[in-house]
């Protein structure tokens, strides 16, 4: 063995010691530990408490296409319902069952209706936005007792190498709260030095300049539609596969037991806007969520492929505008009406 | 599959085991090929059929070439039709028909449902610049053209150069695959510094920087100072992304007893662009210069043609094709003249390929220039449209407000603190035997970052587009 490699591999051996004893020590985590990120004890309440004391008759929940799609005032109007939102963009269903789970149901009141908006295959992909800046999102609503979400929307997700090391090596265990550490440094510091910003100030520029209002629209629907890419992949459209492993079953067991109507509704992108270009793994796919959600209970409004909701009423390739918007909240009005009329 | 994922490991050590307990050159190069096929058809089958149909048809036009040399030239035409026309019909269709799309529309005739969009097969540059050298070298008479399928068709597939290369020519790696290979330890203590760097440079480099970057670019208007903060960073981000592919690339055929070819020597050094391009992705732009630029520069030559023009048109064309094989788009077709424009310039003034400074001083000037050049033609090469550059650069202010400022700032600390490495590496490479102990302390802290900043999943090396 050449002494050079020796070496390397010596020193890299006692590295990886000295880090073992130490990244323990230093972020209080203990090994082996838990495979699955640490969520934190504290979790965001609003939507208990407004549940709690307004009482909503229906309560909605999704990401930004939810929020900028449905004006829930003209919904609270038409349909002489009260209406609460909880909408957090970037959110998905790992979030919206945590949501589900610590804001609706423990609710001494509960709200008639339960309104999900989603989109093609969003609720039996787990592992969907739940890494990286989603992750601090999803801890706001999760608790360390998640077991469920930790083990569908992330270990479930792990190959046997990244579980033995997240169980075992703090190196890679403790890998984002390290990165955290560095980035902090090195994001920060430069403005603080040569600009007088500091972290604060560094996060609102940050916020300012990448807004949604700023970004170039073909390159940002581009980049939605590489994200999305993950929600179309042959196994996310294999909706036999992926029910058991994900948070659907549960989400419909909670309203079920708790005599909460679920009502499912998907909304249109550009991605597959009308039915030619829908492929036909996805129509299989929504066939059987379909079929699976009549023989539960759950009410399911497929705006997938609707005409009313025209190529120009989009704002992105998800979003819509202020005319679709309105579009789309009476379609939804009208169906509620329907549904209350059965 | 990507070098850095979890499925080509397991590929990796399934195949290398098989391979070295094969012990038989035969067999060997029989697991390889359908490795290698496995390795490429990995996302999309079809493009392996498409693999195996073009090799199949190159075998035998280069085998009529040294068998009916009457129609040589006819199966040279062949062969280039083939190719260019694979290349072009996958690579170019998009580029030309949305040209055409738009000249349709402006007639009143609504086109965009007759011409879809089709999806590029990875690496299909890089395995078609590997057959036509073939092909050109066997009709020049400068190689004999194997007889063996078998031997071909790896030399085509061989999965750690098909999908970004390097692209070894036939001289080089045809001989190792028809020579016995036995294992030597020898193989893996040459390998295992590429795979840290390259591993180090893909996961903790190229894919941090790039978040970055690509917000950037893809703001409706950053300011000027920005827009070269970013360009700085996507030229650390390209770097270390082609080179870490590279590094991996030449790793793991090591630890299969294959010898293959450098691409990048310390790049952004380069003095001159003669200079960047021998230091840059070195297997493209010697086959540019082979079988582009010599022979180019020769025909005008022997036709007399005024001297001006036999210094200029060869190196516009071998750049402008050089820009056209990075991408279908008319930013890498300015980016590739641009590099054009610059080489006849710097010859004019006598900066040529064999220019060397007289002092350091005049070398750190040439360095500086040369650099300020890379940074700004990766600008253009980096840019969504034209049209985005212009707009920026035409009304686009410098500095902006403090929020720009602020972001310029971030963007600069990020692309510094990630290039820190590359640059200690360099000087350590240039000051340092390669064996010292430094290097070894090196190599663990990239092993170290590496293992901190490894996510389950790395993005696309930035060259499999190309």
């Amino acid at each position: 063995m050449p002494k050079s490699f020796l070496r390397y591999s010596l020193i890299l051996l006692l590295t990886l010691a000295l880090l073992s004893v130490y990244i323990p020590n230093r972020y209080g985590v203990e090994y082996p530990r838990q495979v699955g990120p640490l969520f934190d004890e504290f979790y965001k309440r609003e939507g208990l408490l407004t549940i709690a004391t307004e009482k909503p008759q229906i309560v909605m929940v999704g990401d930004s296409v939810f929020m900028r799609g449905v004006d829930r005032k003209l919904l609270a109007a038409e349909t002489g319902k009260t209406v609460h939102g909880i909408g957090v963009a970037g959110s998905a269903s790992a979030l919206w069952y945590a949501v589900i789970e610590h804001n609706i149901v423990p609710s001494p009141y509960k709200p008639e209706i339960l309104i999900l908006v989603f989109r093609d295959t969003m609720l039996t992909t787990p592992g969907y936005r739940v890494h990286g800046s989603y992750f601090k999102q999803l801890d706001e609503y999760a608790t360390p007792n998640d077991s469920l979400i930790i083990e569908r929307a992330y270990v479930n997700l792990m190959n046997p190498l990244e579980k033995t090391a997240e169980g075992f090596f703090p190196l890679y265990g403790s890998r984002l709260s390290l990165r955290e550490t560095l980035d902090y440094y090195i994001r920060y510091s430069g403005n603080g030095f040569l600009l007088g910003c500091d972290a604060a100030c560094t996060n609102v520029a940050m916020g300012t300049v990448f807004g949604a209002g700023n970004m170039e629209q073909n390159i940002l629907g581009d980049a939605i539609g590489t994200a999305e890419s993950y929600l179309y992949t042959p196994q996310a459209l294999d909706f036999d596969r992926q029910l058991e492993r994900s948070f659907l079953p549960e989400i419909v067991r909670l309203c079920n037991e708790n005599g909460i109507q679920l009502v499912l509704v998907r909304t249109k992108t550009m991605r597959y806007p009308d039915e030619e270009s829908e492929p036909l793994a996805l129509k299989t796919y929504m066939n059987k969520m379909a079929a699976y959600l009549e023989a539960n209970h759950v009410v399911l409004l497929d705006y997938g492929q609707e005409p009313s909701l025209k190529d120009e009423f989009f704002y992105d390739p998800l979003h819509l505008n202020e005319e679709g918007r309105a579009v789309f909240t009476a379609l939804i009005v009208d169906a509620l009406r329907a549904l209350e009329r059965k | 599959m990507i070098f850095t994922s979890y499925d080509f490991l397991i590929f990796f050590v399934v195949v290398f085991s098989l391979y070295w307990l094969a012990r038989r050159r035969q067999w060997q190069n029989i697991l390889l090929l359908v490795a290698s096929y496995i390795f490429y058809a990995w996302v999309h089958p079809w493009y392996a059929l498409m693999l195996g149909l073009s090799t199949l048809a190159d075998y035998g036009l280069a085998l009529g070439v040294v068998r009916n040399q009457s129609r040589a030239r006819l199966f040279l035409t062949l062969s280039l039709i083939l190719n260019l026309g694979l290349l072009g019909f996958f690579k170019y269709y998009n580029f030309f028909s949305e040209g055409l799309v738009a000249a349709l529309t402006d007639i009143g005739i609504q086109a965009d449902a007759l011409l879809v969009r089709i999806l590029l097969p990875a690496g299909l540059s890089f395995f078609t610049l590997k057959k036509l050298g073939y092909l050109i070298d066997v009709s020049r008479g400068d190689l004999e053209p194997t007889r063996s399928l078998l031997d071909f068709s790896l030399f085509v597939a061989f999965f750690p150069q098909i999908n970004a290369g390097p692209i070894d020519r036939a001289q080089k790696l045809l001989p190792q695959i028809q020579s016995d290979r036995v294992w030597k330890a020898e193989n893996f203590y040459s390998a295992w510094p590429l795979i840290v760097m390259g591993f180090f440079k893909k996961v903790v480099i190229a894919d941090t920087i790039r978040v970055v970057v690509d917000r950037v670019f893809s703001l409706k208007e950053p300011t000027i100072a920005l827009l070269l903060a970013a360009s700085l960073g996507f030229a650390l981000q390209i770097l270390a992304d082609f080179s870490a592919y590279t590094d991996l690339a030449r790793a793991i055929a090591r630890l299969f007893g294959f010898d293959t070819s450098e691409n990048f020597r310390s790049p952004y050094l380069a003095l001159t662009p003669t200079d960047f391009w021998n230091r840059w992705h070195i297997t493209l732009s010697t086959w540019l210069r082979d079988y582009i630029f010599f022979p180019l520069r020769r025909a005008f030559l022997r036709a007399h043609t005024p001297r001006w023009l036999t210094d200029s048109i060869p190196p516009l064309v071998t750049m402008f094709v050089s820009g056209l094989w990075h991408g279908a788009g008319w930013t890498f077709v300015v980016w590739g003249l641009a590099y054009g424009v610059l080489i006849v310039l710097y010859q004019a003034i006598g900066m040529g390929g064999a220019w060397k400074p007289a002092h350091k001083l005049s070398g750190f000037a040439a360095w500086l220039v040369m650099f300020a050049f890379i940074v700004i033609t990766f600008a253009i090469f980096r840019a969504p449209t034209l049209e985005w550059l212009f707009t920026v650069l035409a009304s686009g202010s410098i500095f902006g407000s403090l929020d720009f400022q602020a972001v310029t700032v971030v963007t600069l600390s990020m692309t510094a603190f990630y290039a820190a490495p590359l640059v200690v590496k360099m000087l350590m490479d240039r000051t340092l035997r390669a064996d010292s102990f430094w290097h070894d302390l090196y190599y663990v802290t990239a092993t170290v970052a590496m293992l901190a900043y490894l996510n389950s999943s790395s993005p696309d090396f930035i060259y499999f587009q190309f």
